[in-house]
């Protein structure tokens, strides 16, 4: 049984490649909106009710998955930024802008469940527990990234400074994951990943449903950051032509008009 | 503009790390006054015969009360199947960790009375709504859903305005 519920997690993994490897929107939407379907069928149709939370317990299957796309998006500014430094190509500036932006939505949508999910559990919105805060220090790192690429001057010194502060931001990374496990509070350790122990982790439908809702999520985040890339594309094309419009020597006879219409230099 | 921008980032970084080791402190304990107290169990301490010598209590009110217990202490508490064991922790010390093991991993709330600064009896709280906290489950959804649909949304209009303006910077350059 456990062999054959590996077979169809690696059929899916397998589909969700399709939206990372096919760069088409209608195959990333079209596996995105599959994923998303099976994901609420399996927490709201198939899943047990958890026995000692009841209901709110499907909030896991939100909260986690959101949870790990803000580290993968982390880390993907992390590696874009690196080898935006080391290739001076600004196909991994718009890489890490794309993966700070959609790190930025994914990463308030994590600290606003798990708010919510907490307040019936533990009684209170929020603790100042490490990795509570350390998550919140991580959200203020993408916000603090995407303000200083709107305040500063664009050019190549921005891109650079912005790419040293996505690094910085990664090392945040491994604290929150090793957070509950170095200052063990009310937050539970890790369900998943090597720091899950017998205890702690995850298994049988409700370990599957998890991993099916991470794999939905992760498409979800390959959809959502790669539509980024195609704006911040997009809005690099309109500074490079707007450039060459500056810089064009306007032409005889191509006079500025005037409020009356006729060309302002015309007799 | 460049320089406090630059401070600002430099500032924030050098506060990340002292600021998990404040809110550790903010998080601090301080030990159950007499009387009741309800929450969940956080943390459990025994000592080295590993003998329950007390827990971490986390309230509803987000405070962190140390509990200490004695011999005396009184446990009455339900586990999963509901199968109730009412017993001194002098009476069967390992049984009384194996139960406050159990609440702390299915967040089951207690109430503790302290008498003196040691726990006179350790009991199940009443579990509240937990089985009925549907709104909540239902605010996580919309939030998350509302969130996604909200961000794509703005950024495909974005994209349909900046692909205008390209086709018409492309036309006033031919």
């Amino acid at each position: 049984m456990a062999a054959l519920r590996n077979i169809r997690l690696i059929w899916l993994v397998l589909f969700a490649g399709l939206s990372v490897f096919i760069n088409n929107v209608w195959v990333r939407i079209s596996v995105t909106a599959a994923l998303m379907a099976l994901t609420l069928w399996m927490i709201f149709l198939w899943v047990p009710t958890e026995i000692n939370q009841g209901n709110i317990q499907r909030a896991l299957y939100f909260h986690v998955p959101v949870a790990w796309t803000a580290m993968v998006a982390i880390v993907l500014v992390a590696v874009a930024s690196v080898l935006y430094l080391k290739t001076r190509d600004e196909k991994w500036d718009r890489l890490a802008v794309a993966g700070a932006e959609t790190g930025v939505i994914f990463a308030a949508l994590m600290l606003i469940t798990g708010m919510v999910w907490a307040k019936p559990v533990w009684g209170v919105w929020w603790t100042g527990e490490a990795k509570l805060t350390t998550t919140l220090i991580l959200f203020f790192i993408y916000v603090a990234y995407l303000m200083f690429r709107s305040y500063f001057p664009a050019g190549e010194q921005r891109r650079r400074l912005a790419a040293i502060i996505g690094l910085m931001g990664a090392v945040d990374t491994p604290i929150i994951y090793y957070g509950a496990q170095l200052w063990e509070r009310a937050h539970p350790s890790a369900v998943v990943g090597p720091l899950s122990d017998s205890d702690s982790s995850v298994d049988g439908p409700i370990g599957t449903t998890l991993m099916v809702a991470t794999l939905a999520f992760s498409v979800l985040f390959v959809y959502v950051a790669s539509e980024r890339y195609r704006l911040r594309k997009q809005e690099d094309e309109v500074m490079a032509l707007r450039r060459v419009i500056s810089l064009q020597p306007s032409r005889p006879g191509s006079f500025p008009k005037t409020a009356s219409g006729a060309p302002s230099g015309s007799a | 503009m460049r320089k406090f921008i630059a401070t600002l980032l430099v500032v924030l970084t050098a506060l990340a790390v002292p600021s998990v080791a404040l809110a550790q402190s903010s998080a601090s304990t301080s030990a159950a006054a007499d009387g009741n107290s309800s929450g969940v169990i956080t943390a459990i301490q025994v000592d080295e015969d590993t003998r329950l010598v007390g827990f971490l209590l986390s309230t509803k009110y987000g405070l962190l009360v140390e509990v200490s217990v004695g011999d005396a202490t009184k446990f009455g508490l339900e586990n999963a199947s509901g199968d109730r064991w009412v017993a001194d922790l002098g009476e069967d010390p390992d049984e009384a960790l194996r139960r406050i093991t159990d609440q702390r991993e299915r967040f089951a709330p207690v109430t503790v009375t302290v008498t003196n600064g040691v726990a006179s009896a350790v009991v199940d709280r009443d579990q509240g709504d937990l089985e009925r906290n549907l709104g909540y489950l239902f605010a996580i959804y919309l939030v998350t859903w509302a969130g996604f649909f909200a961000y794509i949304f703005i950024m495909s209009r974005k994209q349909g305005d900046l692909a205008r303006e390209i086709n018409a910077l492309k036309a006033k350059i031919q």
